[in-house]
């Protein structure tokens, strides 16, 4: 029997890495005592398998994992024993019984929608923000320099990983990015790439962010990866 | 103050921050109620090393049981987060509360190993106090410390307030309830000081004081008017039924022992005349396997761990090893929960043991011969044979272990080139004994791999051989390159420690107050982590030395009989005489065996104090049939 879950990671796990969180998952079905299925050979793990990763540092309020039981669970049964033994800030939203030939994850998730609370060294209308906006996503390419650890760096075009981009509220900026085995984007270079367009944009802190969840992208909408179309039979 | 917000905004900044964000598992973070007394519990070193110390897990959960306290973690911080505190302005703070440590009415640091000292320092001064006891004001929080190397703690006697010596569990909590008490009666912390002293097992070091001669020998030990001449070190009677907790913090970040680690017994009366803890933890007594079981049920629920760690000083010793480890096994396979052993002994028993528990993975299995020669082995009081090496080693190879890793010590008493060149021998054969079996046998096995660890001896306090000299660095050198030229080849690794490490580890452990200054000034330099290899610099270390004009030779020459020893204000309950004699019996080559299984040989640990072994299999185990 397996099951797609999700769940949010809040501000006091914020900085637990991808790796953590699978650790840590295993350790809360185990404190849960669910009749989780192992994988075979020398060290038996629980089955289970997580979705695309999550930067240290940021908040999510949805991420997926996949799960198999040896007996079959009421969904809502299973979230209620999950989060009875989770840190608070680990929280388990929903849980749907898929089928076994149901599409990864990994290979099904594809987007990740950040809102981004941008502040500025003046006061901006929601006018002068769309304008903002406007002038950003018109440019034919957005060039930044990526750092990566231990490797040199890589110059990258956002502009293409970009897939969508609104102003929801005063200093509240909405992106649909590409995540996943297609590239990714990372909010600190959303603001980095606005900031050497606006001087006026001020430097990043994670809390500005909260990453609304990674979705499936289908034609211009988002989907989430337990959505009747994927798991039709 | 509380910074959480200050904290979390800028810990993107630094590398590994879920060391300092704390909101694990099981941790718990009770109201900052007036009436509470709060303790910070502090370990001189990085979270994934403090995190799996079982000392402070145990006092974590025993001070907030009590519904008048409540206790809370600190760790040392990394040297990237160390420069963020003081860019940012943030002081050392604890997990649970994100409060300042100076909110706290207590720091208590544990002390595991010299070479986080001068941690202790930098964590004082992160938290705003001064690193010196004298110059704390009245309302900084009481600074405390207990451990292991508490049984030497002068050099650090200059920085803390008060040592609790010996095992807390059974008295802290009455400990604490004092203080609060008589803080409640308005004493200024000088009075408090004077009276908690009174009290078993408190040390308080500025009650004490050390007379010294023209050559710079200790001539005296004088204690405060109506204060006792010696602190007696408190033992657990009882351990079955002593507090143990079930509730481990589980950590996101791996650290060390990410697993349910239950402690089977404590002490050790092998008798090995190097070892500290042997003659520190004595007597041996043992938890019941029914109460085991009970524990590690309620623990493997609480954490969600799947492993559990059975420990101890030397695990197969304990009386009902097999049982233990068989009901362990039964109970919890089919959750595919593993045990694991620590402290293996090299026999043949050792071997079917660590067979019973690890059926399935075969990782590397250790032992610790020590010395090269039967010889040196006497001297030391091993008790174990050629052959036990021997067929221990042909066991774990016929049981399809396939590395091995050997410990042993140079510059042990009596030690020539004969012995280091045992060491290699060893190695050798064993390496030879492995390719043979692996040879002849029909079943499938990888490379055979030898890796031998070589630590410089450091004679450590209340030990046979606390008079001895340790080696000097030239002649370490030279005993690490004739091992390094003979221990070659695909098969074998060889690693040894930084001999100068091991000088200053040396100065420490036999240090007197003098010390207190030269520790203070490397710390003033900038040194911290000295136990972390590549953190320590022993320029830095000379400096200060010099500076404060001492002779670190002093403190690793060979020492007199009838010397006076700084760390004597303590008692730990084995008198001087018996320490002698062993020291003597090490030169004549005389052994002795284990008090556990044969005769009482009058270390009068019983006696003094009023305690007794504590075997739940009876004198007997399956080691004697």
């Amino acid at each position: 029997m397996n099951y797609r879950i999700k769940f949010a990671k809040l501000e006091d796990l914020m900085y637990i890495s991808h790796l953590e969180v699978i650790k840590t998952l295993r350790r809360i079905i185990r404190r849960a005592e669910l009749p989780a299925a192992f994988s075979q050979g020398y060290n038996p793990r629980i089955n289970l398998a997580i979705g695309p990763p999550l930067a240290v540092g940021l908040i999510s309020q949805g991420e997926y994992f996949d799960l198999e039981l040896d007996s079959e669970i009421d969904p809502e049964k299973l979230i209620e024993d999950l989060n009875a033994v989770s840190p608070a800030d680990l929280r388990f939203k929903k849980a749907v019984k898929i089928p076994d030939d149901i599409r990864s994850l990994s290979s099904l998730l594809d987007t990740a929608i950040y809102t981004i609370n941008f502040e500025y060294t003046s006061a901006k209308s929601l006018e002068e923000e769309k304008k903002m906006l406007e002038e950003f996503m018109a440019q034919s390419e957005i060039m930044i320099i990526r750092h990566r650890r231990k490797k040199s760096d890589r110059k990258i075009d956002l502009k293409k990983r970009i897939f969508s981009a609104e102003i929801i509220d005063k200093n509240k900026w909405k992106f649909a990015v590409v995540t996943g085995s297609r590239g990714n984007v990372r909010p600190e270079e959303l603001n980095r790439a606005l900031r050497e367009k606006f001087s006026e944009v001020k430097g990043f802190s994670p809390l500005q962010v909260i990453r609304e969840g990674v979705f499936v992208r289908d034609e211009a909408d988002f989907y989430p990866p337990y959505a009747e179309k994927f798991i039709g039979s | 103050m509380q910074y959480k917000e200050k904290i979390i905004e800028n810990l993107y900044k630094i590398s590994s921050p879920e060391r300092y964000t704390g909101n694990e598992w099981n941790s718990i973070t009770k109201d900052w109620d007036p009436e509470r007394l709060k303790v910070a519990l502090a370990f001189p070193d990085v979270y994934e090393i403090g995190m799996s110390h079982l000392g402070l897990k145990i006092l974590y959960h025993l001070i907030n049981r009590e519904d008048n306290m409540l206790a809370e973690r600190v760790y040392a911080p990394w040297q990237d987060m160390e420069d963020l505190m003081k860019e940012e302005e943030i002081p050392l703070y604890s997990l649970e509360s994100y409060h300042e440590i100076k909110d706290f009415d207590i720091l208590g640091f544990t002390l595991q190993y010299e070479m986080s000292y001068t941690n202790i320092l930098n964590m004082l001064d992160l938290s705003g106090l001064s690193i010196y006891a004298s110059e704390r004001k009245e309302e900084d929080p009481l600074v405390i410390a207990g451990g292991s190397t508490v049984f030497n703690s002068e050099p650090i006697a200059e920085f803390i307030d008060l040592f609790f010596v010996g095992e807390a569990e059974a008295f802290i909590i009455t400990l604490l309830n004092k203080y609060q008490d008589l803080k409640a009666q308005g004493l200024k912390k000088a009075e408090i000081l004077k009276k908690l002293n009174k009290m078993p097992g408190v040390y308080v070091p500025s009650l004490y004081s050390e007379e010294y001669g023209e050559q710079g020998e200790i001539l005296a030990l004088n204690s405060a008017p109506g204060q006792k001449d010696r602190v007696k070190k408190q033992v657990v009677q009882n351990l079955d039924q002593a507090f143990f907790p079930t509730d481990f913090i589980v950590p996101y970040r791996d650290t060390v022992h990410e697993r349910v680690v239950l402690e089977i017994s404590r002490g050790c009366t092998r008798s090995c005349r190097f070892c500290a803890a042997g003659i520190a933890y004595r007597p041996v007594r043992e938890r019941s396997v029914g109460r085991l079981m009970e524990l590690a049920e309620k623990a493997l629920k609480s954490t969600g761990y799947d492993e559990i760690s059975l420990t101890s000083l030397s695990t197969v010793d304990y009386t009902e090893a097999k049982k233990l480890v068989q009901a362990m096994t039964k109970k919890f396979s089919e959750k595919k929960i593993s045990v694991s052993l620590s402290s293996l002994r090299v026999d043949k028993f050792s071997v079917e043991l660590a067979e019973e528990v690890n059926k399935v993975r075969k990782t590397g299995l250790t032992f610790a011969p020590e010395a090269g020669t039967q010889r040196l082995r006497d001297v030391i009081n091993k008790n174990i044979s050629e052959d036990d090496i021997y067929s221990a080693a042909r066991s774990a190879f016929e049981n399809g272990w396939s590395k091995i890793k050997l410990y042993f010590m140079i510059g042990l008493p009596t030690e020539t080139m004969e012995d280091v060149k045992g060491i290699a021998e060893m190695a050798q054969k064993i390496r030879n004994i492995g390719q043979e079996v692996r040879r002849n046998t029909k079943k499938r096995m990888r490379r055979i791999e030898v890796s031998v660890s070589v630590s410089t001896f450091v004679p450590k306090v209340f030990t046979p051989f606390q008079w001895h000299k340790m080696d000097d660095v030239e002649t370490i050198i030279k005993k690490h390159d004739y091992l390094r030229d003979n221990i070659k080849g695909r098969s074998f690794s060889f690693s040894w420690n930084d001999p100068e490490l091991s000088r200053l580890e040396g100065v420490l452990a036999r240090g007197d107050r003098r010390l207190s200054q030269v520790i203070a000034s490397a710390w003033e330099k900038g040194s911290r982590f000295e136990g972390w290899h590549e953190c320590f610099e022993p320029r830095i270390w000379g400096e200060a030395f010099r500076e404060n004009d001492i002779q670190p030779e002093e403190y690793l020459r060979e020492r007199g009989e009838n010397e006076i020893f700084s760390w004597e204000k303590l008692d730990i309950g084995i008198p001087k005489s018996f320490l002698i004699k062993e020291y003597k019996n090490a030169y004549n080559e005389v052994l002795i065996d284990d008090c556990r299984f044969a005769d009482c040989h009058g270390c009068a640990i019983c006696g003094n104090f009023e305690v007794d072994l504590e075997l739940v299999g009876g004198r007997t185990n399956e080691l004697q049939d």
